[in-house]
C-alpha cells in the first residue's frame, strides 16, 4: 500500500516537472503570438499573456509579413540555397569523415585541427578576410556566397559522420577490397549506405540552421531580389520600421518552416544529434 | 599490393583536394589574416594597414576594463548553465523512466533549440519588459507581485536574465545529450550493480556517471564554446546595456571594430577569446580526468 | 515610337536641365546600378514610385538594384566590410557623422547640378569636396497630446526650466493613477533614442552646430565650465526628475512609442521617421501636435537644430561613376524628387522644389516662431579619431545617467581622463 501510494506521488511529481517544462517551453512562443494578433495601440492596453478582447483579433500584422511581394522569391532563395549546400554538405562531410577516421596520411593531423580551429573561430571578427574570398570568386550578391559558406565553414557535419564511420566494422572495407572493389566503390557502395542514417541527420540539422540564419545571407546578399526567408522577415524586426506586433508575426511564421520539419523527423534530429556526443 | 596502396592515396587525395581547398580559404587564411590584423592598427576601411607590434596585446590587457567587465558577464552565462547541468541531468533521467507522455514532454523541451535565436531574443526582450511585459504579467497572476525586478535594466539582475535565456534555448537540446548518454550504458551493467546491493543514487554516481564523461565532455564544450562567445542575445535584448553592463566579449569586440573603427584592436580580442576558449577546453578535460580517474 | 521616346528624352532633360554630366553619356548604354539605402519611410516608395522605370525614361537599359538594410547601425558596419573588400554599391547615403570614414571612397559631387541647386550641400562640404547630397531636411520635434496637456492644466514649455516643471507637474497628476506613465518616453534601452538630449544639447544650448570640433581641439572637454557640462548637467537634472516613467532603461524604442500611442505617456522626442510610424499606427490623432524641444539660453535665444540628411553620393570604386552621377541628378530634378518628397514627412533641401510643412509640424512653427537655427554638424576627423580612441558615447551616457548610483562628477572627470589621453596617443598635444 505504502509502496503504491509512493509510486503514485513519485509519477505526481513527474507529471508536476513535466508540466513546468511544457509551460517554460510554450509560455514565450504564446506570449509571441498573442501580440502578433494585436494592434500597436492594443498592446499597451491589454494583457500581454492573453487574447486580446473578442472581436478585436486582427491578423492584419499577418497580412503584412505574408502578403509582401518578396516572400515568394525569399522562399524560393532558401529552397535553393538549402538544396544545393545541403547536397555537397553531405558529399563532402561524409567522405572527409571516411578518409579522416580510416586512414592514416601524411598531413592528416594537420587537417584534423584546421577543422577544430574552424570551430573555434569567432566568425564576426574573420569577416573581413572571408569577405575578400568571396568577392575574389565573384560570389558577392549571388546564391553562391551563402552556399560556399555553408558548404565550407559549419563543420558539425564532421563531427558526426566521424562517430558513425568509426561504428562501421573495418573488415567490411578489407573484405570489399579483396573482392575486388576500388575505394570509390567501397565508399559508394558500402559506407555511405551504411551512414544513411547520420546523413538524415545533417539533412536535417542543416536545413533548421539554414532556414534560421539570418547574418550570412544578410551579409552577403543585400540585393532585395536575393532576400531569404529570414532576412526578409527580421526587416520587421528595426526599431524604425517595425512594431512588436508585426515582428511578433514575423517571428511566428519564420517559427513554421523549421516547426514542420521537426514534427515529421524529430526523432532523427534528437537521436542523431544525441549519437554524434555519446558514441565513442 | 602496390597498386592498392596507390588507389588508396588516389582515393584519399580526390576525396580530400576540395574540402581542404575550402578549409584554407574559409578557415586558414581568414584565421591567419586575424593574427596579422591583430599587430596593427588598422581602422577597418582605410586602404593600409600600419604594423604595430604586441601593442594591442598590450592595450588589451593593461587598459581595457570594459573588456574584462564584458568577460565577466561571460562567466556569468557559464556559471548559469553549469548550476543548471545537474538538474538537466535529473530531468534526463527522470524523463528516460518512460511514463505516459515522457516522449512527447522531451519532444518539446528541445523545441527552443530549432526555434530561430533571433526572433526568440526579440520575443524574451519584449517578456521581460517593465511596461505590460508578459513575465511581470505572469508573475503578477501568481500572486508574486512582489518579486517584479527591472530585469533588463538592474546591472545586478540582468546578465542572469539574459543567461537563463540562453538556458531556455539549450535545455532541452543537453536533456537529449543526457537522455541518450543514459540510454547508452547497458542494462547489464546496471542489474550487476543493482544485485551488489548498490541504490540508486549510488548507481548513478558510480557506474551512470563516470560512463558519461563524453556526454559531460562535449555538452561542457558546448557550453564554454557558446557561453564565451555569446553574442545574439545580449545585442537583441540590451544591446550591452545599460552602459557596458550585460555586454560580452564577442559583443564589445564587434562594438570595437564596427563602432569605434579599431580593427586591429579587435582582431587581437578575436585571438583572445580564442585562446581562452582553449584554455579553458584544456583545463575541463584535464579536471574530468583525474576525476574520473578517482 | 522610338522617335517618340527620343522626343520624350530629349523634353525632359531639356525640363531637367541636368546638363553637362547627361550630355556626355550614351543614353543607349547597358549597365545595373546599386543603390544601398537604410531609410524605411522611403523604401516602399522607391517600388511604388517606380524609380527604375522613371529612371529608363532616361536610360533605358539602366537598372536599378535596391539594397536594404534595416537601420543605420547595420547598414554602416556593413558598408565597412564592403569597403575594404571593394564592394560598396555605384550610390549610396551618408550622414555627416561618417564623413570622415568614407571620404575616401566618395566621388565629388561638387560640379553637380544638383548640388548647385541643393539649400545645404555646400556648407557640407569637406574642403571643398561635396561627398554627397542631403535629400532631406531633418528637424526634431517633441510630439505631445494636447488633451493630456488640458487635463493636467500645463501650457507648451517655452524654455527649459518650464519643460522641467511641465514634465513634473504630468508626472505627478498621470503617474498618481499610471504606474506605467512617462511624461516623456524614451526608449533608453536601445541607447539611440536619447540622441535628441544627449547629441543635441551641447550644440543647442552653446548654439555652436559644431560643437565636435570645438572638442576635438580641448584637452579637458568636460571640465567645469564648459558648454558640454553645464548642458549635461541639465539633461541630468531633468532625467533623475523621474519624469521618463519607471524604468525607461528596460523598455526599448518601440515600447516608447506604444505607450506615448496609448497615451501613457503625454510627449515623446522623435522626427519625422517617427511620425510616419505614428500615423500608420491608426489611433486617433486629432489632439496630436507639436513643439520644438526648448533650448533656451539665458540670454533668452530659442536654439534649434536643423540639419541635413541622408547625404546621396556616389562612391569611387563603382564602375559607372558618370552613370551613377547621372542618376543622382535625376534623383533630385524634376522627374523624381518632388513626387518623392512628397510623399515624405521631411522638408525638401532643393531650392527648385517648395514643399509645404505637415500639418502636425506647422504647430511648432505656430507655437515658437522666434527661433535661432543651428546648423549641426557631426564631428570632423579630428573628434572622430579621439572618439574611437577613448571609445565616447553620448548616447551610452545619457543611458548611465539613469542607472543607480550615477556621480556625474566621476563620470565628467573619467571622461576628461580618457578624452586627453586618447589626444595624447594620437599626438593631438
Amino acid at each position: 500500500m505504502q509502496e503504491k501510494l509512493k509510486k503514485a506521488l513519485i509519477l505526481c511529481l513527474k507529471y508536476l516537472v513535466s508540466a513546468a517544462i511544457l509551460a517554460l517551453v510554450l509560455g514565450p512562443v504564446l506570449v509571441t503570438f498573442f501580440a502578433s494578433i494585436k494592434t500597436q495601440a492594443h498592446m499597451a492596453s491589454t494583457s500581454p499573456i492573453w487574447f486580446p478582447p473578442a472581436g478585436e483579433i486582427t491578423w492584419a500584422n499577418y497580412q503584412k509579413v505574408l502578403g509582401a511581394k518578396l516572400l515568394v522569391p525569399a522562399i524560393r532563395n532558401t529552397f535553393t540555397i538549402m538544396v544545393v549546400s545541403i547536397f555537397f554538405n553531405v558529399l563532402l562531410g561524409s567522405v572527409t569523415s571516411y578518409c579522416l577516421q580510416r586512414f592514416q596520411f601524411r598531413g592528416r593531423a594537420l587537417v584534423m585541427s584546421c577543422f577544430y580551429l574552424g570551430m573555434l573561430v569567432p566568425t564576426f571578427v574573420v569577416e573581413i578576410a572571408r569577405f575578400k574570398v568571396i568577392q575574389s570568386f565573384g560570389l558577392y550578391n549571388s546564391l553562391g556566397a551563402p552556399i560556399i559558406i555553408y558548404v565550407a565553414s559549419d563543420l558539425m557535419q564532421l563531427y558526426l559522420y566521424m562517430q558513425y564511420v568509426s561504428k562501421i566494422p573495418v573488415a567490411l572495407d578489407e573484405s570489399a577490397l579483396i573482392d575486388g572493389c576500388s575505394y570509390f566503390g567501397i565508399f559508394y557502395r558500402i559506407i555511405f549506405p551504411l551512414l544513411m542514417p547520420a546523413t538524415a541527420t545533417v539533412v536535417i540539422i542543416k536545413m533548421v540552421n539554414i532556414i534560421n540564419d539570418m547574418y550570412v545571407p544578410y551579409l552577403y546578399m543585400p540585393r532585395t531580389k536575393l532576400k531569404t526567408l529570414t532576412t526578409f522577415l527580421m526587416n520587421y524586426a528595426s526599431a524604425q520600421q517595425g512594431s512588436w506586433p508585426t515582428l511578433a508575426a514575423s517571428i511566428m511564421v519564420v517559427l513554421v518552416p523549421a516547426l514542420i520539419l521537426y514534427t515529421f523527423f524529430h526523432r532523427q534530429i534528437t537521436e542523431g544529434l544525441a549519437a554524434g556526443a555519446t558514441k565513442e | 599490393m602496390k597498386s592498392i596502396s596507390q588507389s588508396r592515396n588516389l582515393f584519399i587525395l580526390v576525396s580530400l583536394v576540395i574540402p581542404v581547398i575550402l578549409l584554407f580559404l574559409f578557415v586558414v587564411y581568414p584565421s591567419a589574416d586575424l593574427i596579422a590584423m591583430s599587430l596593427t592598427n588598422w581602422d577597418g576601411v582605410s586602404p593600409h594597414r600600419e604594423y604595430i607590434g604586441v601593442g594591442n596585446y598590450v592595450e588589451m590587457i593593461t587598459n581595457s576594463p570594459d573588456l574584462w567587465l564584458s568577460l565577466r558577464n561571460n562567466l556569468i552565462y557559464l556559471l548559469v548553465h553549469m548550476v543548471m547541468m545537474p538538474l538537466e541531468l535529473a530531468i534526463a533521467a527522470m524523463l528516460n523512466t518512460k511514463f505516459r507522455g515522457s516522449n512527447f514532454v522531451k519532444t518539446i523541451a528541445f523545441l527552443p533549440f530549432i526555434m530561430n535565436g533571433v526572433g526568440m531574443s526579440y520575443a524574451f526582450s519584449y517578456f521581460f519588459s517593465p511596461v505590460n511585459g508578459g513575465f511581470n504579467q505572469i508573475l503578477t497572476g501568481l500572486g508574486l507581485s512582489g518579486w517584479i525586478q527591472r530585469w533588463l535594466s538592474d546591472p545586478k539582475v540582468v546578465n542572469y536574465v539574459l543567461a537563463s535565456v540562453s538556458v531556455w534555448r539549450f535545455f532541452g537540446y543537453h536533456i537529449v545529450l543526457f537522455s541518450t548518454g543514459l540510454t547508452s550504458i547497458s542494462t547489464d551493467v546496471m542489474e550487476a550493480s543493482h544485485i551488489d546491493g548498490a541504490n540508486a543514487l549510488q548507481q548513478l554516481w558510480y557506474v551512470q556517471l563516470p560512463s558519461m564523461r563524453l556526454v559531460f565532455s562535449f555538452v561542457l564544450f558546448d557550453c564554454i564554446r557558446g557561453t564565451l562567445q555569446c553574442f545574439d542575445i545580449p545585442f537583441i535584448m540590451t544591446n550591452g546595456g545599460p552602459g557596458y553592463a550585460s555586454s560580452t566579449f564577442t559583443l564589445y569586440t564587434i562594438d570595437t571594430a564596427f563602432k569605434y573603427n579599431s580593427f586591429g584592436m579587435a582582431a587581437t580580442m578575436a585571438v583572445a577569446i580564442m585562446v581562452i576558449v582553449v584554455a579553458v577546453y584544456g583545463l575541463q578535460n584535464l579536471l574530468l580526468k583525474t576525476v574520473v580517474k578517482e | 515610337m522610338k522617335k517618340l521616346i527620343a522626343l520624350c528624352l530629349t523634353l525632359v532633360m531639356a525640363l531637367t536641365m541636368t546638363g553637362a554630366a547627361l550630355a556626355e553619356l550614351d543614353t543607349n548604354v547597358k549597365a545595373t546600378l546599386t543603390f544601398a539605402t537604410f531609410d524605411n519611410e522611403a523604401m516602399l516608395l522607391f517600388d511604388e514610385l517606380d524609380i527604375e522605370g522613371r529612371f529608363q525614361e532616361l536610360f533605358p537599359r539602366v537598372s536599378i538594384e535596391i539594397e536594404e538594410f534595416k537601420d543605420d547601425d547595420e547598414y554602416f558596419k556593413q558598408m565597412k566590410i564592403r569597403a575594404s573588400a571593394n564592394e560598396l554599391p555605384d550610390v549610396m547615403y551618408l550622414q555627416t557623422r561618417y564623413f570622415p570614414v568614407f571620404k575616401n571612397y566618395m566621388v565629388d559631387l561638387s560640379a553637380l547640378e544638383a548640388t548647385k541647386n541643393n539649400v545645404m550641400a555646400e556648407s557640407y562640404a569637406l574642403d571643398g569636396v561635396v561627398l554627397g547630397i542631403p535629400e532631406k531636411r531633418s528637424e526634431d520635434y517633441v510630439f505631445y497630446w494636447a488633451d493630456m496637456f488640458e487635463e493636467a492644466g500645463v501650457s507648451v514649455p517655452k524654455t527649459w526650466e518650464e519643460l522641467n516643471t511641465v514634465l513634473e507637474t504630468l508626472q505627478n497628476y498621470y503617474g498618481a493613477k499610471d504606474p506605467n506613465f512617462a511624461a516623456i518616453a524614451v526608449g533608453v534601452k536601445d541607447a539611440w533614442p536619447v540622441y535628441p538630449f544627449m547629441e543635441y544639447a551641447p550644440a543647442s544650448f552653446s548654439g555652436n552646430g559644431t560643437y565636435w570640433d570645438l572638442m576635438a581641439t580641448q584637452n579637458e572637454p568636460f571640465a567645469e565650465g564648459t558648454e558640454i557640462r553645464e548642458a549635461y548637467t541639465k539633461v541630468y537634472n531633468l532625467f533623475s526628475k523621474g519624469v521618463l516613467g519607471a524604468d525607461p532603461l528596460g523598455i526599448g524604442y518601440d515600447q516608447a512609442l506604444s505607450l506615448f500611442l496609448n497615451k501613457s505617456a503625454c510627449m515623446m522626442a522623435d522626427n519625422s521617421m517617427g511620425l510616419a510610424k505614428i500615423k500608420n499606427s491608426g489611433v486617433d490623432l486629432s489632439n496630436l501636435k507639436t513643439f520644438y524641444m526648448p533650448y533656451t539660453t539665458e540670454d533668452g535665444s530659442f536654439n534649434h537644430i536643423v540639419q541635413g540628411d541622408f547625404f546621396m553620393g556616389v562612391t569611387n570604386t563603382s564602375e559607372n561613376q558618370e552613370l551613377a552621377k547621372a542618376f543622382v541628378e535625376f534623383f533630385f530634378s524634376e522627374a523624381w524628387y518632388p513626387d518623392y518628397i512628397s510623399r515624405l514627412a521631411s522638408d525638401s533641401t532643393m531650392v527648385t522644389v517648395h514643399k509645404d510643412k505637415d500639418p502636425y509640424m506647422v504647430f511648432a512653427d505656430q507655437e515658437q516662431p522666434e527661433l535661432t537655427v543651428v546648423g549641426y554638424v557631426g564631428g570632423g576627423d579630428d573628434y572622430t579619431a579621439i572618439v574611437n580612441e577613448s571609445k565616447w558615447d553620448y548616447c551610452k551616457l545619457g543611458a548611465e545617467m539613469l542607472m543607480e548610483g550615477f556621480d556625474l562628477n566621476a563620470a565628467f572627470d573619467k571622461l576628461n581622463a580618457d578624452w586627453s589621453a586618447a589626444r595624447e596617443k594620437l599626438g593631438m598635444n
